[in-house]
Protein backbone atom coordinates (compact mmCIF):
# COMPACT_ATOMS: atom_id res chain seq x y z
CA UNK A 1 0.00 0.00 0.00
CA UNK A 2 2.92 2.33 0.69
CA UNK A 3 3.03 4.77 -2.21
CA UNK A 4 6.68 5.68 -1.56
CA UNK A 5 7.82 4.67 -5.01
CA UNK A 6 5.09 6.74 -6.59
CA UNK A 7 6.02 9.98 -4.83
CA UNK A 8 8.68 11.85 -6.79
CA UNK A 9 11.18 13.53 -4.44
CA UNK A 10 10.83 16.63 -6.61
CA UNK A 11 7.14 16.85 -5.77
CA UNK A 12 7.94 16.61 -2.05
CA UNK A 13 10.60 19.30 -2.40
CA UNK A 14 8.25 21.70 -4.21
CA UNK A 15 5.38 21.04 -1.79
CA UNK A 16 7.70 21.63 1.15
CA UNK A 17 8.88 24.88 -0.43
CA UNK A 18 5.28 26.12 -0.37
CA UNK A 19 4.05 25.54 -3.91
CA UNK A 20 0.25 25.10 -3.50
CA UNK A 21 -0.25 22.97 -6.63
CA UNK A 22 2.50 20.56 -5.56
CA UNK A 23 1.11 20.36 -2.05
CA UNK A 24 -2.32 19.55 -3.48
CA UNK A 25 -0.82 16.86 -5.74
CA UNK A 26 1.08 15.38 -2.79
CA UNK A 27 -2.05 15.28 -0.62
CA UNK A 28 -3.84 13.55 -3.50
CA UNK A 29 -1.19 10.82 -3.58
CA UNK A 30 -1.18 10.37 0.20
CA UNK A 31 -4.92 10.45 0.76
CA UNK A 32 -5.56 6.72 0.24
CA UNK A 33 -2.91 5.81 2.83
CA UNK A 34 -4.05 8.43 5.38
CA UNK A 35 -7.73 7.62 4.91
CA UNK A 36 -7.24 3.87 5.30
CA UNK A 37 -5.22 4.27 8.48
CA UNK A 38 -7.89 6.68 9.77
CA UNK A 39 -10.65 4.26 8.76
CA UNK A 40 -8.96 1.44 10.69
CA UNK A 41 -8.72 3.71 13.73
CA UNK A 42 -12.33 4.96 13.66
CA UNK A 43 -14.37 2.53 11.49
CA UNK A 44 -16.51 5.56 10.66
CA UNK A 45 -16.30 7.40 7.33
CA UNK A 46 -17.00 10.93 8.55
CA UNK A 47 -14.55 10.55 11.46
CA UNK A 48 -11.94 9.00 9.15
CA UNK A 49 -12.29 11.98 6.83
CA UNK A 50 -11.94 14.42 9.72
CA UNK A 51 -8.88 12.51 10.98
CA UNK A 52 -7.32 12.52 7.49
CA UNK A 53 -7.81 16.28 7.26
CA UNK A 54 -6.05 16.62 10.60
CA UNK A 55 -3.14 14.60 9.18
CA UNK A 56 -2.82 16.94 6.20
CA UNK A 57 -3.20 20.04 8.35
CA UNK A 58 -0.33 18.74 10.46
CA UNK A 59 1.70 18.01 7.33
CA UNK A 60 1.12 21.58 6.18
CA UNK A 61 2.14 23.03 9.54
CA UNK A 62 5.15 20.81 10.17
CA UNK A 63 6.51 20.34 6.66
CA UNK A 64 9.48 22.58 7.46
CA UNK A 65 10.63 20.08 10.11
CA UNK A 66 11.04 17.35 7.48
CA UNK A 67 14.67 16.83 6.53
CA UNK A 68 14.67 16.37 2.72
CA UNK A 69 17.86 14.29 2.84
CA UNK A 70 15.84 11.50 4.49
CA UNK A 71 13.09 9.39 2.88
CA UNK A 72 9.78 11.21 2.99
CA UNK A 73 7.30 8.40 3.55
CA UNK A 74 8.55 7.04 6.92
CA UNK A 75 8.47 10.64 8.19
CA UNK A 76 4.91 11.06 6.91
CA UNK A 77 3.87 7.71 8.41
CA UNK A 78 5.15 8.84 11.82
CA UNK A 79 3.30 12.13 11.45
CA UNK A 80 0.12 10.23 10.48
CA UNK A 81 0.44 7.91 13.46
CA UNK A 82 0.88 10.82 15.89
CA UNK A 83 -1.95 12.85 14.34
CA UNK A 84 -4.39 9.92 14.42
CA UNK A 85 -3.57 8.99 18.01
CA UNK A 86 -3.95 12.63 19.07
CA UNK A 87 -7.26 12.85 17.25
CA UNK A 88 -8.50 9.76 19.12
CA UNK A 89 -7.39 11.15 22.49
CA UNK A 90 -9.07 14.50 21.83
CA UNK A 91 -12.32 12.98 20.62
CA UNK A 92 -12.44 10.18 23.19
CA UNK A 93 -13.30 12.67 25.89
CA UNK A 94 -16.02 14.23 23.76
CA UNK A 95 -18.07 11.13 23.06
CA UNK A 96 -18.31 7.49 24.09
CA UNK A 97 -16.96 4.71 21.87
CA UNK A 98 -19.63 3.59 19.46
CA UNK A 99 -20.15 -0.11 19.77
CA UNK A 100 -23.59 -0.24 18.24
CA UNK A 101 -23.48 2.60 15.74
CA UNK A 102 -21.51 2.17 12.57
CA UNK A 103 -22.19 4.50 9.72
CA UNK A 104 -22.94 2.68 6.47
CA UNK A 105 -20.05 2.77 4.06
CA UNK A 106 -20.35 4.90 0.95
CA UNK A 107 -21.50 2.95 -2.10
CA UNK A 108 -18.04 2.94 -3.67
CA UNK A 109 -16.48 1.42 -0.57
CA UNK A 110 -16.45 -2.19 0.55
CA UNK A 111 -18.91 -3.05 3.29
CA UNK A 112 -17.05 -3.44 6.59
CA UNK A 113 -17.36 -6.78 8.33
CA UNK A 114 -19.47 -6.06 11.40
CA UNK A 115 -17.93 -8.37 13.98
CA UNK A 116 -14.44 -7.09 13.13
CA UNK A 117 -15.65 -3.47 13.23
CA UNK A 118 -17.26 -3.91 16.62
CA UNK A 119 -14.38 -5.88 18.08
CA UNK A 120 -11.72 -3.44 16.85
CA UNK A 121 -13.72 -0.53 18.30
CA UNK A 122 -13.14 -1.94 21.79
CA UNK A 123 -9.34 -1.91 21.47
CA UNK A 124 -7.18 0.91 22.86
CA UNK A 125 -6.08 3.32 20.12
CA UNK A 126 -2.41 2.27 20.28
CA UNK A 127 -3.40 -1.35 19.59
CA UNK A 128 -5.63 -0.24 16.69
CA UNK A 129 -2.76 1.74 15.21
CA UNK A 130 -0.32 -1.17 15.60
CA UNK A 131 -2.82 -3.49 13.88
CA UNK A 132 -3.36 -0.98 11.05
CA UNK A 133 0.36 -0.63 10.42
CA UNK A 134 0.97 -4.38 10.66
CA UNK A 135 -1.96 -5.70 8.63
CA UNK A 136 -2.84 -2.85 6.28
CA UNK A 137 0.56 -1.30 5.74
CA UNK A 138 2.39 -4.63 6.08
CA UNK A 139 5.12 -3.19 8.30
CA UNK A 140 7.47 -5.32 10.39
CA UNK A 141 7.37 -4.88 14.15
CA UNK A 142 10.63 -2.89 14.08
CA UNK A 143 9.18 -0.47 11.52
CA UNK A 144 6.01 -0.01 13.60
CA UNK A 145 8.19 0.67 16.61
CA UNK A 146 9.93 3.41 14.63
CA UNK A 147 6.67 4.89 13.33
CA UNK A 148 5.01 4.92 16.74
CA UNK A 149 8.19 5.87 18.59
CA UNK A 150 7.91 3.08 21.15
CA UNK A 151 10.14 0.06 21.91
CA UNK A 152 9.82 -3.10 19.80
CA UNK A 153 8.65 -5.05 22.86
CA UNK A 154 5.76 -2.63 23.35
CA UNK A 155 4.58 -3.15 19.77
CA UNK A 156 4.79 -6.93 20.19
CA UNK A 157 2.70 -6.71 23.36
CA UNK A 158 0.10 -4.46 21.69
CA UNK A 159 -0.24 -6.82 18.71
CA UNK A 160 -0.42 -9.85 20.99
CA UNK A 161 -3.09 -8.33 23.22
CA UNK A 162 -5.06 -7.02 20.26
CA UNK A 163 -5.22 -10.48 18.62
CA UNK A 164 -6.19 -12.12 21.90
CA UNK A 165 -8.97 -9.57 22.48
CA UNK A 166 -10.26 -9.91 18.94
CA UNK A 167 -10.20 -13.68 19.26
CA UNK A 168 -12.34 -13.60 22.36
CA UNK A 169 -14.75 -11.02 20.94
CA UNK A 170 -15.11 -12.17 17.35
CA UNK A 171 -15.29 -15.91 17.75
CA UNK A 172 -17.95 -18.03 19.45
CA UNK A 173 -16.77 -19.69 22.69
CA UNK A 174 -16.30 -23.06 20.96
CA UNK A 175 -14.19 -21.41 18.23
CA UNK A 176 -12.10 -19.17 20.44
CA UNK A 177 -9.85 -21.78 22.03
CA UNK A 178 -8.93 -21.55 25.69
CA UNK A 179 -6.94 -18.37 25.49
CA UNK A 180 -3.33 -17.71 26.19
CA UNK A 181 -2.03 -16.29 29.42
CA UNK A 182 -0.68 -12.77 28.86
CA UNK B 1 8.79 -33.08 25.36
CA UNK B 2 6.84 -29.93 24.50
CA UNK B 3 4.11 -28.90 26.94
CA UNK B 4 0.98 -26.83 26.20
CA UNK B 5 2.58 -23.87 28.01
CA UNK B 6 5.65 -24.15 25.76
CA UNK B 7 3.42 -24.34 22.71
CA UNK B 8 1.33 -21.35 23.71
CA UNK B 9 4.36 -19.19 24.34
CA UNK B 10 4.99 -19.39 20.57
CA UNK B 11 1.39 -19.57 19.35
CA UNK B 12 1.29 -16.09 17.76
CA UNK B 13 4.65 -16.54 16.03
CA UNK B 14 3.46 -19.96 14.87
CA UNK B 15 0.31 -18.52 13.32
CA UNK B 16 2.19 -15.62 11.74
CA UNK B 17 4.78 -17.99 10.26
CA UNK B 18 7.60 -16.28 12.15
CA UNK B 19 9.32 -19.47 13.34
CA UNK B 20 12.27 -21.38 11.93
CA UNK B 21 11.44 -24.66 10.20
CA UNK B 22 12.70 -26.90 13.07
CA UNK B 23 10.72 -24.89 15.66
CA UNK B 24 7.64 -25.01 13.50
CA UNK B 25 7.97 -28.80 13.14
CA UNK B 26 8.08 -29.15 16.93
CA UNK B 27 4.93 -27.05 17.34
CA UNK B 28 3.19 -28.94 14.52
CA UNK B 29 3.95 -32.24 16.23
CA UNK B 30 2.49 -31.01 19.53
CA UNK B 31 -0.64 -29.55 17.89
CA UNK B 32 -1.32 -32.87 16.12
CA UNK B 33 -1.59 -34.63 19.44
CA UNK B 34 -3.26 -31.82 21.47
CA UNK B 35 -6.81 -30.79 20.60
CA UNK B 36 -6.67 -27.76 22.89
CA UNK B 37 -3.58 -26.24 21.26
CA UNK B 38 -4.86 -27.12 17.81
CA UNK B 39 -8.10 -25.25 18.63
CA UNK B 40 -6.06 -22.30 19.82
CA UNK B 41 -4.06 -22.25 16.59
CA UNK B 42 -7.20 -22.37 14.47
CA UNK B 43 -8.84 -19.56 16.45
CA UNK B 44 -5.80 -17.33 16.06
CA UNK B 45 -5.58 -18.20 12.36
CA UNK B 46 -9.20 -17.09 11.88
CA UNK B 47 -8.51 -13.73 13.53
CA UNK B 48 -5.31 -13.28 11.54
CA UNK B 49 -7.12 -14.09 8.27
CA UNK B 50 -9.94 -11.65 9.04
CA UNK B 51 -7.45 -8.87 9.68
CA UNK B 52 -5.56 -9.62 6.47
CA UNK B 53 -8.79 -9.67 4.48
CA UNK B 54 -10.01 -6.36 5.92
CA UNK B 55 -10.65 -4.50 2.67
CA UNK B 56 -8.92 -1.37 1.49
CA UNK B 57 -11.41 1.51 1.66
CA UNK B 58 -11.66 4.10 -1.08
CA UNK B 59 -11.18 7.63 0.27
CA UNK B 60 -13.74 10.26 -0.75
CA UNK B 61 -12.70 11.40 -4.26
CA UNK B 62 -12.48 15.04 -3.18
CA UNK B 63 -10.63 14.42 0.10
CA UNK B 64 -7.59 16.49 -0.95
CA UNK B 65 -9.77 19.39 -2.14
CA UNK B 66 -11.81 19.35 1.08
CA UNK B 67 -8.68 19.12 3.24
CA UNK B 68 -7.22 22.19 1.53
CA UNK B 69 -10.51 24.08 1.84
CA UNK B 70 -10.52 23.08 5.50
CA UNK B 71 -7.14 24.79 5.97
CA UNK B 72 -8.55 28.04 4.61
CA UNK B 73 -11.60 27.87 6.87
CA UNK B 74 -9.46 27.12 9.92
CA UNK B 75 -7.07 29.93 9.03
CA UNK B 76 -9.98 32.42 8.71
CA UNK B 77 -11.47 31.16 11.95
CA UNK B 78 -8.12 31.57 13.73
CA UNK B 79 -7.81 35.13 12.35
CA UNK B 80 -11.32 35.87 13.59
CA UNK B 81 -10.41 34.68 17.06
CA UNK B 82 -7.31 36.87 17.13
CA UNK B 83 -9.32 39.84 15.88
CA UNK B 84 -12.05 39.18 18.45
CA UNK B 85 -9.51 38.95 21.26
CA UNK B 86 -7.96 42.26 20.16
CA UNK B 87 -11.40 43.89 19.94
CA UNK B 88 -12.29 42.63 23.39
CA UNK B 89 -9.11 44.01 24.86
CA UNK B 90 -9.66 47.34 23.10
CA UNK B 91 -13.35 47.41 24.13
CA UNK B 92 -12.67 46.77 27.79
CA UNK B 93 -9.96 49.42 27.75
CA UNK B 94 -12.27 51.97 26.13
CA UNK B 95 -15.12 51.23 28.51
CA UNK B 96 -12.93 51.96 31.45
CA UNK B 97 -12.09 55.41 30.10
CA UNK B 98 -15.27 56.37 28.21
CA UNK B 99 -18.09 55.34 30.54
CA UNK B 100 -19.47 58.47 32.18
CA UNK B 101 -18.89 58.62 35.86
CA UNK B 102 -22.62 59.05 36.60
CA UNK B 103 -23.61 55.99 34.56
CA UNK B 104 -21.38 53.76 36.63
CA UNK B 105 -23.52 54.71 39.62
CA UNK B 106 -26.73 53.36 37.97
CA UNK B 107 -27.39 49.97 39.65
CA UNK B 108 -26.62 47.07 37.30
CA UNK B 109 -25.55 49.23 34.34
CA UNK B 110 -21.91 48.22 34.41
CA UNK B 111 -22.64 44.51 34.81
CA UNK B 112 -25.11 44.63 31.88
CA UNK B 113 -22.53 46.38 29.72
CA UNK B 114 -19.89 43.87 30.77
CA UNK B 115 -22.17 41.01 29.71
CA UNK B 116 -22.88 42.59 26.32
CA UNK B 117 -19.28 42.46 25.14
CA UNK B 118 -18.75 38.70 25.53
CA UNK B 119 -22.26 38.01 24.13
CA UNK B 120 -21.44 40.04 21.04
CA UNK B 121 -18.11 38.24 20.66
CA UNK B 122 -19.62 34.78 21.05
CA UNK B 123 -22.26 35.58 18.42
CA UNK B 124 -19.59 36.96 16.10
CA UNK B 125 -17.48 33.82 16.47
CA UNK B 126 -20.46 31.55 15.89
CA UNK B 127 -21.16 33.33 12.62
CA UNK B 128 -17.51 33.50 11.65
CA UNK B 129 -16.71 31.77 8.34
Amino acid sequence: MTPTAEIPPDLVRRARAGDPASFRALVDRLSAFAFNIAWRMTRHRADAEDMSQEVFLRLHRHFATYDPRLPFFPWFRRLTSNACLNWCRTHRSRRPARLDETEPAAPESPEPSDDLTLAVATLPEEQRMALALFYFEGLAVAEISESMEVPVGTVKTWLYRARETLKSRMLKPDEAGEGIRP
Amino acid sequence: MMTCDDWRAFAHDYVLGDLSEPARALLDAHAESCASCLGEARALQRVDRRLREDPVVAPPPDLAKRALEGFAVRRRSELWRVAAALLLAAGVGSMATLVPEDWSRVPGAMSKAARLVPTFLVESLEHAP
